[in-house]
Order: structure tokens, then sequence, then C-alpha cells
């Protein structure tokens, strides 16, 4: 009997990566082929956005899903970046592929100096401040625009040509996700995820739970960074927009619908709302009443998303830790010495 | 024996009610200490004191002759003061095996590694407390696994600190009679590699099997300190158990 | 300057007095960011818009009444079974804010509309002269929280609420039916949401983004105390004193709860507690 519970078991983990590597791999093709069928620039356009907010969703999923951090404020760390990029860019001179990763290391200061609150505020009224933060800025920036600049404009593209941009950005958008899901499996993913659990008991098992908070929001802060460098690339400008509330909501409903605590489900809900967004295009002002009827339904009824119900349809789990890939080569061992 | 554990004069306070009263304890290394006492004595706030999740007031506690008093929790459970939790909370989300490798993820952990993998250790603090046999254990999640299970997974994730005093709360805590036993078997197993245990239980029939010595609380201060049989018969314990759990405690 | 700061200091204090009051009440019973609260005031009054050809006296009554059914509602569906999963909650009442939004948007239009004064007219205070109805609205606020007040604190029903809100647990231990006692507070703080915008939209404006007023209410909550009864009157009249001194020494607008924000965060930087503690009623 053990040995067939073993290995029963030890396939659950085969399967979870292979069946990943295989979407990930499927994904990664269709996506790519995507300008052979059409260049249409309006749908390419569209897939962009829809790469920039899977890495959006994903960086707000890697603290809210995986560690437990509710941020109601993603859209200052991509703010800040965009800004950060933007002013590089037009007063420096340098490139995007420099100025999109600086914004990322912005996005990490910003981070860790939210961290800081966040770990002395209970948690009623970190949420409300991280929901008000972002407005904050945008409204000092709004007030006194000879300080900050106002608005930026006239930002170097990411690249003249839009099936270029398309490939940066889904390029952009696999290493950000991939990075984020080898995290997510890693070690670092485990006492995340002990700290969403239990952060007592995560204490008491001799984990400096605060650390691991801090780095939380130090990739949080990056990733929703490189996203918001990108962005401003795309739009080639900058402005209080960028601070928009609802940027923080869309982070948060795209990362849910697909799957919190997944990173991978950031993709499949912002393709997801980016296609249910365009075929409201009629009825434009419906626009918001959807969103927002999906985000009250995603977080009261399935918070695991849509990939957490595919994982238990094909029984895989999607956020297990890689070290217990090492139980395949062990299926032969007996367990007792 | 030497002092493992000194604790002196701890005091807290929980807005009108002093949970801890003046606290003083000596735990010898390598002893079984049973703390008992009713209901709300102070005994789980007096772990949360050792390890660092509330703060005395006053008083302080030190550990192998180093202050423990100030310092925060990871860092006690680092220096090797691991404890269980009356309710049990394990990783809910989380695999069996992946609860007890968090342990493993800390700094304790890391430097006595001596070698075994991550994996192998965390598969030999299951088998420790006889989480596994059987295997398929190892693959149930933290909310999956049945409660006398579940217990001993709270153990198995302090062990796999290596820890040289394990604070067990209520270990025995609505375990069934086979699951008790094997409760018995994995503590006296600890024991017996040397680890100093002390056990806050309710259950006193399974306590006296295992307690060496016992110290009683009530309304947060030590009213009464010895052998068992000793403690069983002093009046003052009696009393406070008097009229919620009756003479036949100690039965 | 100095007199026309001090009137409509009292008044707007009085309308977030009201405000912070509800979301507590709900916060403190069941632990949930009901951010929708200012979504219960908007509604509240585009239900008076609504009903207004039959009369001020039959709309406010029936709007009350359904807001609190609205608040029933709200509660059965979405708050009470996501107990234990209060930030996934609040997350719920940001998106019915949003659907409650867009939803007037869509049937009455974006633009304002207004309802009428309870009382017409103008009265002279300190030497200026306001509407009757903002003097009614302030007065009646800080009478409808001394009665609060009153109520928790002296009746059953009241120390019931303290109960639930100190351990819940413990109430249900006790024999409080707690399931009950939520939706009173519920009822309890959408009514108050319900007449704070009988009282104070009338004199502001009618419009569906105007649940932000809430938003503009949160420095109150928060230098409050989510618990602090005491704490809430004096931080809404403090808030709303540096609003009303911003606004007429350097100007209204957007600078307005930027600056009362910014004074949030730095006051919780350096007290996270608030002001005046996070205690239970």
């Amino acid at each position: 009997m053990r040995d067939k519970d073993l290995k029963n078991a030890a396939e659950l983990v085969k399967k979870a990566w292979s069946f990943r590597l295989k979407i990930f791999l499927l994904t990664s093709f269709i996506l790519a082929l995507l300008p052979a069928l059409t260049q249409n620039y309006y749908i390419l356009e569209i897939l962009i956005f829809a790469n920039i907010y899977s890495i959006f969703g994903a960086s707000w999923d890697i603290l809210g899903g995986v560690t437990g951090i509710f941020s109601l404020g993603q859209a200052l760390f991509f703010g800040v970046a965009a800004y950060m990029s933007g002013a590089l860019n037009l007063f420096f001179g340098l490139p995007p592929w420099m100025t999109i990763p600086i914004g990322g290391a912005f996005g990490v200061i910003v981070g860790l100096v939210v961290a800081v609150p966040s770990l002395r505020l209970k948690n009623e009224y970190f949420a409300i401040a991280s929901l008000i933060f972002p407005s904050i800025l945008a409204g000092i920036i709004f007030m006194y625009p000879e300080l900050t600049g106002g608005g930026i404009y006239g930002l170097a593209p990411i690249s003249g040509d839009i099936v270029v941009t398309y490939y940066s950005s889904l390029l952009l958008m696999l290493v950000s996700i991939y990075v984020l899901v080898k995290i997510l499996n890693s070690r670092i993913g485990l006492i995340f995820r002990s700290i969403r659990d239990d952060r007592e008991t995560a204490e008491a098992s001799g984990i400096d739970t605060t650390k691991y908070k801090f780095l939380a929001f130090a990739l949080s802060g990056f990733f929703a960074g490189i996203a918001g460098g990108f962005q401003a690339h795309l739009l080639m400008s900058v402005g209080p927009f960028v601070f928009d509330p609802f940027l923080s909501l869309q982070a948060m409903v795209n990362a849910a619908l697909g799957g919190m605590g997944t990173i991978v489900g950031a993709i499949g809900g912002s393709y997801l709302m980016s296609f249910l967004n365009e075929a409201l295009r009629s009825i434009a002002q419906f626009r918001v009443f959807v969103f927002a009827l999906v985000m009250i339904l995603v977080f009261r009824y399935l918070p695991g998303g849509i990939m957490r119900l595919l994982a238990k349809r094909y029984r895989i789990s999607l956020e297990t830790w890689s070290g217990l890939k090492k139980l395949r080569r062990r299926e032969n061992d007996a367990i007792n010495p | 024996m030497q002092s493992i554990l000194e604790i002196n004069g701890i005091c807290r306070r929980f807005g009108g009610i002093q949970a801890v009263d003046d606290f003083s304890l000596d735990i010898k290394e390598g002893e079984i200490l049973g703390l008992i006492g009713p209901n709300g004595a102070g005994k789980t706030t007096l772990f949360n004191l050792i390890t660092g999740f509330v703060k005395p007031d006053s008083g302080t506690v030190f550990f192998k002759k180093r202050n423990i008093t100030k310092l925060k929790p990871h860092k006690i459970a680092n220096m090797g003061i691991a404890r269980t939790f009356q309710q049990t909370k394990p990783f809910k989300s989380m695999l069996a095996v992946e609860n007890v490798a968090v342990s493993l993820m800390s700094k304790r952990a890391k430097e006595s590694k001596n070698g075994s993998d991550v994996l192998e250790m965390a598969l030999k603090a299951l088998k420790r407390v006889e989480v596994i046999p059987p295997e398929s254990n190892m693959f149930k999640l933290g909310s999956q696994l049945s409660h006398g299970y579940t217990k001993r997974l709270d153990i198995a994730r302090a062990l796999a600190l290596e820890p040289e005093i394990l604070l067990l709360d209520e270990p025995f805590g609505g375990l069934g009679f086979k699951e008790m036993s094997i409760m018995n078997k994995v503590i006296q197993k600890l024991h017996d590699e040397g680890i100093t245990i002390v056990i806050i239980e309710h259950k006193m029939r399974e306590l006296m099997k295992l307690a060496e010595r016992l110290t009683v609380m009530h309304f947060g201060a030590k009213i009464a300190e010895g052998p068992p049989r000793e403690v069983a018969r002093n009046e003052k314990v009696c009393e406070a158990y008097l009229g919620k759990e009756g003479d036949n405690l100690f039965a | 300057m100095i007199e026309q700061i001090l009137v409509s200091t009292f008044i707007l204090g009085g309308l977030y007095c009201l405000l912070a009051l509800g979301f507590s009440l709900i916060f403190g019973v069941a632990k949930v960011l009901n951010f929708a609260h200012g979504a219960f005031y908007m509604l509240t009054a585009y239900f008076i818009y609504s009903l207004l050809f039959a009369g001020l006296q039959i709309a406010i009554p029936i709007s009350l009444i359904l807001i609190v059914i609205t608040s029933f509602i709200v509660y059965e569906l979405l708050i009470k079974p996501m107990h234990e999963k209060e930030m996934r909650a609040a997350v719920v009442t940001l998106g019915l804010v949003l659907v409650l939004q867009e939803g007037v948007k869509l049937v009455y239009g974006p633009e304002f509309k207004s309802i009428p004064y309870i009382i017409t007219g103008y009265v002279t205070i300190l030497g200026v002269r306001i509407v009757s109805q903002k003097l009614l609205a302030a007065i009646t606020a800080i009478v409808l929280v001394a009665a609060l007040y009153m109520f928790i604190r002296r009746t059953k029903q009241g120390k019931a609420i303290r109960a639930v809100a100190q351990n819940m647990e413990v109430a249900r231990l006790v024999g409080i039916n707690v399931s009950r006692v939520v939706m009173m507070t519920m009822g309890i703080s959408a009514l108050l949401a319900g007449v704070a915008a009988v009282l104070f939209a009338p004199v502001y404006i009618v419009s569906p983004t105007e649940w932000s007023i809430l938003f503009r209410a949160f420095p109150v909550i928060i230098l409050g105390g989510l618990g602090s009864l005491r704490g809430m009157l004096a931080a809404s009249f403090l808030i709303a004193g540096i609003e009303k001194i911003v606004e007429y020494t350097i100007g209204g607008g957007y600078i307005v709860p930027t600056i009362t924000f910014s004074l949030m965060l730095i006051i919780l930087l350096v007290r996270p507690s608030g002001l005046f503690g996070h205690t239970t009623k």
C-alpha cells in the first residue's frame, strides 16, 4: 500500500510540473505566433496592454494572494515607476530598456517604504491607507505641476513598430511571470505562504516574518514598477492617471479572476478582462458596471479563480514547493530506513 | 540537573486582569515538567511570554544564561525553544510535509543541516511523531488531516527546529484513547532523546504518566510546585480546582 | 472669515461624525470595512429624489426604510457569508460601491441632481448667514450621535452590540443572538447614512460619485480610532476644521483631501493606533 500511495503522491507533483510546462509552452507559442495572423494595430495594442496588466496583476498576487497582504493601492508602485521612467527618459535621455528596470527599482523602494507602516498598522488601517495613498500622490502632482512636471509627454516609444512592441511586451510578461512562479515554488514561496496561512505559527517556526514581508513588498513593487515603466513608454506619456485607484482595483480583479495565489492566474485574468472590456465596446457605459460586478462575484464566490477550478478538475497543485520533486526519484526507495 | 530556562518575577497585565503575577520558575534540563491550573490561570500566557509572543510588564526570562526576555518569537525559536499551540494552527493550504518544511527554512535548521536535505529532514520529523506512516498523510493539506494527526503535526513542526526545549500546550486536547497513547509514546521518545519538555495539560491522568515535576498556576501566580504526588495532596491546589473539576482530579 | 470657518466646520463636522459613526459601528461588530457605507448615503439621496413626486414627508421615511432593507440584503448576501474573510469582504464592498455608482449613473445619468430642503429660509450665526437646513443638519447630527451613545451605553440591545464588538465568540456563548445583533447594527448603520443623506444631501449635492464623502471621512475614522466615540467626535470637527481652514485660505478642490489624507498618514506614522487609540466601545 505504501508504495502505491507514494507513487500517487509523487505523480501529483510530477503532473503539476509537466502540466504547467505544457501550458506555458502552448501559451507562449500561440501568443508568439499571433502577429503572423494579424497585424491589426488595434488588436495588438489590446494584447500589449493585457501583457502589461498580467505583470501588474501578478505583482499584486505575490503580495496579496501568496503572502496574504492585501494591498488596495497597487497603483502607487505602478505610478511612481511610470513617472521615474518617464523622467529618466525625457530629462536624461535614457532609453526604455534602461528606464524600465530602473523604474522597477523605484518600485522596490516604494514597496519597502510602504512595508514599514504595514507592519505597524493594524490590517484595517493599512487597507484604508493603502487605498488612499496613491490618490495623495496624484493630488500633489495635480496641484503642483511646476514642481513635479504635472504630466510628462513626448517619451520615447518602445519601438516604432507595433509588432516589435508586442513581442517586447510578450517577452517581458513571460519572463516576469516565470520568475514569479519560480519564486512561488521556491523556499521563499513556501515561507510567503506560511505567513499567509498563519503568521504566528510561522514565527514560532523560526521564520523572521518581518524580513519576508519586506521581501514580498519589494517583489511586488518591482514588478508593478516594470509594468508602470513599460506603459509609460507605450503611451509615451505619464500623468496623474497612473495613480488611478481604479488601476489598483484592476490589478486585484485580474489576479483574483485568474486565481489568487497562483501568479499565472494573473495572465488569464488580465486577458479575460481585456476581452470582456472589448466585447462591451458598443455599450461602453456598462463597462465599469460589469467590471464591478465581476469584482464582487470573484471575491465573493471565486477567489481561487479559474486556475484553481481547473487545478481541482485536473488534480494538480499550483503552488507546491519544488523541493517535493525529489520525491519522484525516491519512489522506489523505502521510506523507512 | 541544571537549569536550562529561568523565569524570574514575570508579570503581565491585560486591561484589568493580572494574567501572570510575579511568576518564577526554574526549568531543569532534560526534565518533563507539567504546568497545570484551572482555566484562565495564565498558563498559555506564560508560554506566550517565554516565547516572545507577548512582552512582559516586568521580570526576566533567561535561557542558558542568556536574557531572552525582549526577543522576538522567531529569534527565540531559533535559539532552541519551540512551542505548540493550544488550538492547532497548521498551515491550512499547505501539505503536511510543507508544514514541517517551513521550520526547516529557519536559521537554526539551516545551520544544523549536516548534509541531509530538507525533504529528508521533514520526513524524519513526521516519522518521529508518527504522522507517517501512513505515507499518504505527507500529501494531505493542513486542513485535511484529522485532529490527532494535526496535533502531532504541530509537534513535528516544532521538532524540525531541533529544539532543546519543547513547550507543548495541551497536546492531549481533544484526543481519543488510541491517539492519547500514541501521543504519550511520542512524548516519552522525545524525553528519552534528552529534550526538555514543558506540558500544559488538563487531562491529569495522561499528564501524571509523564510529568516528573508539576507546577501549579492560579490567577497568574504559582501556588505549588514539586513531585506530582506531593502537589496532588496540596491543599491550595485542591482548593483552586474545587468546584471546577472536583476531587477525582488526580485519581 | 474666522466666523465662516467656525460655522462651516460645525456643519461639516456633523456630517463626518454621522458617517464615521455608521462606518465604525459595522466594523466594530462585523470586523468588516464596509466601504459601501458611503454608497448608502448616495443611494438614499437618490431614493429621495425618485420619490419626490410624493412629497418629502413620504419620500424621506420610505427612502430610509429602503436603505435599511438594502443594507440587510447586502449583509445577508455579501457580508455574513464571508465571516473570517474580512479582507475579501472589504474588497467586495468596494466592488459594491462601483456597482451602485455605475448603476445610478446608468439609471439617472451622471449629472448632479438636487433634493429640497426640509426647512427653508436662512439663519444667522456668529454673523454668518447660512441656510437653515445646514443648522438643522448639524444639530440633528449631534443629537443623533448623542442619542446613539446613550443607546449603546444604557440599553440592553446596546450592551449586546458592545459585547459582540468585543468578542463575538463569548457573546454567543452568553446567549446573545449574534446574527441578529449584527443585522440590527447593520440597519442602524445604514439608517445613519440615510439620515445623513436626508439632512446633508440637499445642502451639498446628489451625484453618483457622492459616496466619496465617506473617503473624505477616513482621516476622521482613523484619527478618531475605530472604536472610540469621543475620539470620533473630536476628530470629526478637527478634520472638518482643517478642511475649512485650507479651503478658505489656500483654496478648495483637490488640495483639501490631499492635505487631510497626508495628515492622516503622518499621524499614523507617529501613532499607529490613531490619535485616540483602537479600543472597543
